[in-house]
C-alpha cells in the first residue's frame, strides 16, 4: 500500500515528447486508470514508474521518497506488458514462477509454495490447463493471461497493468474486469492500469487520468469526468457513440445568455451563464452526450431546456440500444441514443429535448470546458 | 492449358537443377575417384571411370604403410597435421566465442560513440584479402616469437572467425525483444542474471550455429595456415601441398588426404541445418 | 446489376491428404448479396469468412459450388476480370508511392485521364479526411491514416461492381473505429455501393450491415438483418456471439406437472406456454435446455408482469456512464444485468430480478438450436 506520486514528469524520445509535465498522486491502495488513445503516453508513464525507462525530467515518488535512481528490482513493482514479454524458452509454469525465483526472493519460496501460488493465479485466469506449454503454442489471449499471471503472482508495492485484458474475447474481458478489481481490492495494492476503452476505465478505476499526447487533460472519478468533461478531447473519449459537438455563438436573449447554433437557441444553466459572462466568451462549442437528448412528446413546452424539431436520417442498431442520426430544419445534425424498445425509422419527424444541465460548453479556442475556466 | 504449361516449367527447372548439381558435384566425384585409384589409373588418358578400386592411398596417408616394392613411401605426418587443424580451429573458435559473444551483446544492446564504425571495421577485416596482411603478419609474428606456435595461429585465425561471429551473434541478440529483459529486470534479476537466464538460453542455438560455421571457415583456411605455421604446427589444408614433391605429384594420396580433410566440414555443414532456426523467440512478444 | 450469389460453395485445404485429412474451411455456403446492399460476413477467427471473401475475390480457388457476380458465373475468372475493389486487413499499401499515387494506382492501371483521377481522389480524400496527407509516403502515416488510405483506394474504383473489405478497421483504436463505422456506412449509402465486409466484431456488423451472414467453423449459422439476429437468434452460437454484454445462459431442465411444463433453474421454476410445452415434450423433454436472457432485458427490484423472476446476490456493480452492469450471483452462477443510469444496489444485497417471457430464448442444449425454430 504505497502512495505513488508523479511530479512534473516529462519523457522525450529524441525530439518526440511522449509525456509532458505529468503530475498526479494516488491514494494508498488506489486503482488509477490511465485512459487515452494509442500514443497518449500511457505505456511510457508505466515504464518510467517501473524504472525501465529513464525520466527526462521530473520525479517519481513512492511514499514521499524519490525513486528516480532506483533499479526496477529495488522499486518492488510488478508489470504486465501489453506485448506480453513472455520468456519463449520457458514453459507457462516457469514463466509465471520466474519472478519468485529471482536471487533476492528465491529463498523465501520453497518449491511447494511456488507450485501453490502458480496454480492459484493460473486458476484465477483460467490457464491452469496450459502450464506445460510453451508460449508459441498459445493463442494471443492465452499469452496475455500468462503475462498477467506472472505479474499478479507477486505482492509488490505497485501493480502496473498495461492494457491487460485488451486482447481477450468479450466474455472473458467482462469477467476479468470484475475479478481483477476484486483481486486488487482484496490485496490493497496501489495500481496503475492503462486502457483505451472508457467503459473499462469507468468499471475498474477508483479515479481516472485522461491523457492526450502526453498531457493530462482531466483527473477524477468517473462521475466527475462524465458529468463535466474538462475538454473537447475528454468528451470525445468517454462517449460511444461520440459526443455531439456543434459550433455555437454566444447570444444575449432577454436577461439570459444562450447558445446560438445556426439560428436555434439553447438554454443554459445559471452557473454556466455566469462563467461565460465573466470570461466574455463569444465563440464556443456546444457538447451534449447522445444519451442525454431525449424524444419529447408532451403538448406543452418545458420551462427549462430547449426543444428542437428534426427528421431522422437513419438508425443504427446497437444491440439493446439504437442510435438515430437526426437532422434539423436549421441544417445541423446530431446523434441520439435510444433504448432498443423505441421504434424509430428513417424519415420520422420528431421533437427532441435538450436539458440545460446536459449541455457542456467548451471555449472554442482553448477547447476547455468553461466551467473549469477562470 | 494451365496444366501443360506448369509441367513444362517444372521439367525445365528440374533439368536445370540436375545440370547444376552435376557441375558442382563432379570435381568432388573426380577427386574421390582419384583417391581409390592406382597411380597408373590416375594418370591414364582417356580417364578411367571403371577400374579396380583400392584403399591403398588411404592406408598410406593415414597409416604410413608403404607397399613393398611398388610405390614410393612418403612418411606420413598426415595424422599430425589433422590434429593440428583440430587444435588450431577449436582454439580459434573458442577464443572467438569467448570474446565475440559479449562483444556482440554490447553492440546489440548498448549505445556508445562510434559504435557502427567499430562494428563495420570489425566486419571489414573479413573482406580484406588475406594476401594483403599476410606479409606484415609474418614479420610481426617472427619478431614476437610466436611464429609457428599454436597460440600464434589461434590469434591469427581470429581475423577469420571473429568478425563473422560477432556479426552473426549481434543479429541473434538483436532478435531478442528488449521487453524480455525489461520484464526480467522488474522480476528482480540483475544484468548478469538476465544474461544467464534469459539471453543465453535464447541464443544457444545461435551460438551453436555460429561456432559451427566459424569452425568450417577456420578449417578451410589455407593461406594463414601455410604462411604462419612451422612444419610442427602445420594445419591439414596447407599440408596437402606436401604431396607435390620434386619429381612427381602423388595424385592418389593427395586425393585421399583431400577427401579426409573435407569430411569434418561436410559433416558439420549437414549438422548445422538443424540449428539455423530463425524465429526462436516466437511467442514471446505480440505481433 | 451487381448482386453476388454464393451457391453451395465449399473450400478444402490439403485435399491431397484425402477426404479424412483435408481441412474443410467452408462448408456448403449459400447466400445472396443484393445490389447496393451492405452484407457482413461475421464470425470468430477460423470460421471461414475470409476464405469465403477470397473465393468471391478470386484469390482462392472454389473447391465446390458456384459464385455469380452480376448474374455471371465467375468461378474461373481471374480477379482482375471480376470488377471488384478490395481493401485488405493489412492495408497493402505500396511503400515507395505517395498516398496520392497509391490511391491513383488502380485508376491509372485502367487508363483513366489524370484530370478525372484528381477529381475522384479529391472527393474520396475529403470524405475520409486524408486531404492533408496526400503527399506523404505510407511509412510516415499512423495506423489509422494507413487504414483510411487503403479504404480510399478501394472506394475510388467507380467501375467496381462490388467492394470487398477484409477486417478493414480491426487494428484501430476505439474512437477511430467509431468514426469510421459511421463514415463507411454513409459512403456506402450515398454512393450506392454493394459491399461485402468481413469482421469478427459483432458491433461493426450490427451497426453497418443490412444483412449479416454469421459463420462458425466453416458453416453458416444464420443469415438475416441485424435485428433478426439480435431478436431471434436461431442457435446458441448466434445468441452468444451477437450482443454486448453477451447473453446470459442458464442451464435448465424440463419438468412436467400434469399438462403444464416448466423450465427449472435450481430452485426456480418458469411455467411455459402450451405451444412451447408441446414442442419441448416432442423433442424428448428429458433433454437439457439452455435459457438465454440478454443483460439488457433484465429488470431489477420489481417483479415484471407476465415474466419470470429469480432472487440472487449482488456480486458487483460497474458504473458505465449512462448505464451500469450489475453482476448477480445465483447458486454460484454469475448473471449480468445491464441497467439504464446508475444503480443504487450495493454488493451483498439480495435482490429480486425478472424478465419478460418473450425475451427468454430457449435452446436445446445438445443441438444448440432455438426451440422457436
Amino acid at each position: 500500500m504505497v502512495e505513488l506520486e508523479l511530479r512534473n514528469v516529462t519523457k522525450k524520445y529524441g525530439n518526440l515528447v511522449a509525456v509532458k509535465d505529468l503530475s498526479f498522486k494516488t491514494k494508498k491502495g488506489e486503482l488509477i486508470v490511465l485512459l487515452g488513445p494509442p500514443g497518449a503516453g500511457k505505456s511510457s508513464t508505466l515504464k518510467m514508474v517501473a524504472g525501465i525507462e529513464d525520466v527526462t525530467s521530473g520525479s517519481i515518488l513512492m511514499d514521499g521518497q524519490v525513486v528516480n535512481h532506483f533499479d526496477p528490482a529495488e522499486r518492488d513493482v510488478a508489470m504486465a506488458f501489453e506485448t506480453y514479454a513472455l520468456y519463449p524458452h520457458l514453459s507457462v509454469f516457469e514463466n509465471i514462477a520466474f519472478p519468485l525465483r529471482s536471487p533476492k526472493r528465491a529463498h523465501a519460496f520453497s518449491e511447494e509454495l511456488v507450485r501453490k501460488k502458480v496454480l492459484e493465479v493460473a486458476q484465477f485466469l483460467e490457464i491452469d490447463m496450459l502450464l506445460e506449454r510453451k508460449p508459441k503454442e498459445l493463442s494471443g489471449g492465452q499469452r496475455q493471461r500468462v503475462s498477467l499471471a506472472r505479474c499478479l503472482i507477486r505482492e509488490p508495492k505497485v501493480f502496473l497493468l498495461d492494457e491487460p485484458i485488451a486482447h481477450l474475447d468479450a466474455k472473458l474481458r467482462h469477467r476479468l474486469r470484475r475479478e481483477l478489481k476484486k483481486w486488487q481490492e482484496e490485496r490493497g495494492t496501489t495500481t496503475l492500469y492503462t486502457t483505451t476503452d472508457y467503459l473499462e476505465a469507468f468499471s475498474v478505476g477508483d479515479r481516472i487520468v485522461v491523457l492526450n499526447r502526453g498531457i493530462l487533460e482531466q483527473m477524477g472519478t468517473w462521475e466527475e469526468i462524465y458529468s463535466h468533461p474538462a475538454s473537447h478531447f475528454v468528451g470525445m473519449i468517454v462517449s460511444d457513440p461520440p459526443m455531439n459537438y456543434l459550433d455555437a455563438r454566444i447570444v444575449a436573449k432577454d436577461t439570459e445568455i444562450v447558445l446560438d447554433v445556426k439560428g436555434s437557441l439553447f438554454k443554459l444553466p445559471a452557473n454556466v451563464q455566469a462563467k461565460i459572462r465573466a470570461m466574455n466568451l463569444q465563440e464556443v462549442i456546444m457538447g451534449i452526450f447522445p444519451s442525454k437528448i431525449v424524444p419529447f412528446a408532451a403538448e406543452t413546452l418545458p420551462s427549462s431546456g430547449t426543444v428542437i424539431d428534426g427528421v431522422v436520417k437513419f438508425v443504427e442498431l446497437r444491440g439493446s440500444r439504437k442510435i438515430a442520426f437526426v437532422s434539423t430544419d436549421r441544417n445541423f445534425t446530431f446523434t441520439i441514443q435510444l433504448s432498443g424498445e423505441e421504434s424509430v425509422r428513417a424519415g420520422d419527424r420528431m421533437r427532441y429535448f435538450f436539458g440545460e444541465e446536459a449541455i457542456q460548453v467548451f471555449d472554442r479556442q482553448s477547447q476547455r470546458n468553461v466551467i473549469y475556466l477562470g | 492449358m494451365n496444366r501443360e504449361r506448369f509441367s513444362v516449367v517444372k521439367i525445365v527447372s528440374i533439368v536445370g537443377l540436375i545440370l547444376l548439381m552435376l557441375w558442382t558435384a563432379f570435381p568432388l566425384y573426380w577427386v574421390f575417384n582419384m583417391s581409390i585409384q592406382t597411380p597408373l589409373d590416375v594418370i591414364s588418358y582417356p580417364p578411367k571411370f571403371v577400374f579396380d578400386a583400392t584403399l591403398e592411398n588411404y592406408s598410406v596417408v593415414l597409416l604410413g604403410k608403404a607397399w613393398l616394392g611398388k610405390y614410393e613411401t612418403v612418411q606420413t605426418d598426415f595424422p599430425r597435421y589433422f590434429l593440428n587443424s583440430l587444435i588450431v580451429c577449436f582454439g580459434a573458435v573458442a577464443l572467438s566465442m569467448l570474446v565475440g559473444v559479449p562483444a556482440a551483446y554490447s553492440l546489440a544492446r548498448y549505445r556508445f560513440r562510434g559504435k557502427e564504425n567499430f562494428a563495420f571495421t570489425l566486419l571489414s577485416f573479413r573482406f580484406a584479402p588475406g594476401l594483403i596482411v599476410i606479409l606484415p603478419l609474418f614479420v610481426i609474428f617472427r619478431r614476437l616469437g610466436i611464429y609457428g606456435t599454436y597460440h600464434g595461429m589461434v590469434l591469427a585465425y581470429q581475423l577469420i572467425t571473429l568478425p563473422f561471429s560477432v556479426w552473426l551473434m549481434r543479429g541473434f541478440f538483436e532478435d531478442i525483444p528488449m521487453e524480455l529483459e525489461h520484464a526480467a529486470r522488474i522480476d528482480g534479476y540483475s544484468w548478469w542474471g538476465i544474461f544467464r537466464k534469459v539471453d543465453l538460453p535464447l541464443v544457444a542455438p545461435g551460438i551453436a550455429a555460429t561456432a559451427i560455421l566459424s569452425f568450417i571457415f577456420a578449417w578451410n583456411e589455407f593461406l594463414f595456415g601455410y604462411i604462419l605455421s612451422s612444419d610442427v604446427t602445420r594445419p591439414v589444408t596447407p599440408s596437402l601441398m606436401g604431396f607435390i614433391s620434386y619429381e612427381q605429384v602423388l595424385w592418389g594420396q593427395m586425393a585421399a588426404a583431400a577427401i579426409i580433410t573435407l569430411l569434418p566440414s561436410l559433416i558439420l555443414a549437414i549438422f548445422i541445418q538443424r540449428y539455423l532456426v530463425r524465429g526462436l523467440t516466437f511467442g514471446a512478444v505480440k505481433g | 446489376m451487381a448482386e453476388v450469389r454464393v451457391e453451395h460453395v465449399w473450400k478444402f485445404y490439403r485435399e491431397e491428404a484425402g477426404a479424412a485429412q483435408r481441412v474443410e474451411a467452408v462448408k456448403d455456403a449459400t447466400f445472396r448479396c443484393e445490389d447496393k446492399e451492405f452484407l457482413c460476413l461475421l464470425g470468430p477467427s477460423g470460421c471461414g469468412k475470409t476464405s469465403t471473401l477470397r473465393m468471391i475475390a478470386g484469390l482462392e480457388k472454389i473447391s465446390r459450388g458456384d459464385i455469380y457476380i452480376g448474374g455471371r458465373r465467375v468461378n474461373d475468372l481471374p480477379p482482375k476480370d471480376r470488377m471488384l475493389a478490395m481493401s485488405f486487413e493489412s492495408y497493402a499499401l505500396y511503400p515507395p508511392l505517395s498516398v496520392y499515387d497509391n490511391i491513383a494506382f488502380p485508376l491509372r492501371a485502367r487508363k483513366y485521364p489524370e484530370s478525372k483521377i484528381k477529381e475522384k481522389i479529391a472527393i474520396v480524400a475529403d470524405l475520409l479526411d486524408i486531404s492533408d496527407i496526400l503527399n506523404f509516403k505510407p511509412a510516415r502515416l499512423s495506423g489509422g491514416e494507413q487504414q483510411r488510405v487503403s479504404l480510399a483506394r478501394a472506394l475510388v474504383r467507380e467501375d467496381a461492381q462490388i467492394t470487398l473489405m477484409d477486417e478493414p478497421i480491426s487494428h484501430l483504436d476505439a474512437q477511430l473505429k467509431a468514426k469510421l463505422r459511421i463514415d463507411l456506412k454513409r459512403i456506402q449509402r450515398e454512393w450506392g455501393l454493394t459491399v461485402i465486409y468481413v469482421t469478427h466484431d459483432q458491433l461493426e456488423a450490427l451497426s453497418m450491415a443490412d444483412k449479416v451472414v454469421v459463420m462458425n467453423l466453416g458453416e453458416i449459422q444464420q443469415v438475416g438483418s441485424p435485428e433478426d439476429l439480435y431478436e431471434r437468434p436461431r442457435n446458441l452460437f448466434v445468441a452468444g456471439f451477437i450482443g454486448e454484454p453477451p447473453m446470459n445462459f442458464l442451464d435448465c431442465t424440463f419438468v412436467e406437472e400434469g399438462t403444464q411444463g416448466y423450465l427449472k433453474f435450481h430452485e426456480f421454476s418458469f411455467p411455459l406456454p402450451p405451444e412451447l410445452t408441446q414442442a419441448m415434450r416432442r423433442e424428448n423433454g428429458k433433454e437439457k435446455w439452455v435459457l438465454g436472457i440478454r443483460p439488457g432485458d433484465i429488470v431489477l427490484g420489481a417483479k415484471v408482469g407476465d415474466g419470470y423472476s429469480m432472487k440472487g446476490l449482488v456480486y458487483s456493480v460497474e458504473p458505465l456512464g449512462e448505464s451500469s452492469i450489475v453482476t448477480l450471483e445465483v447458486n454460484g452462477q454469475k448473471i449480468f444485468a445491464e441497467l439504464a443510469g446508475s444503480s443504487e444496489e450495493e454488493e451483498g444485497n439480495v435482490v429480486v430480478f425478472s424478465f419478460h417471457k418473450e425475451k427468454a430464448h430457449i435452446f436445446n442444449a445438445s443441438t444448440g438450436k432455438s426451440i422457436k425454430e
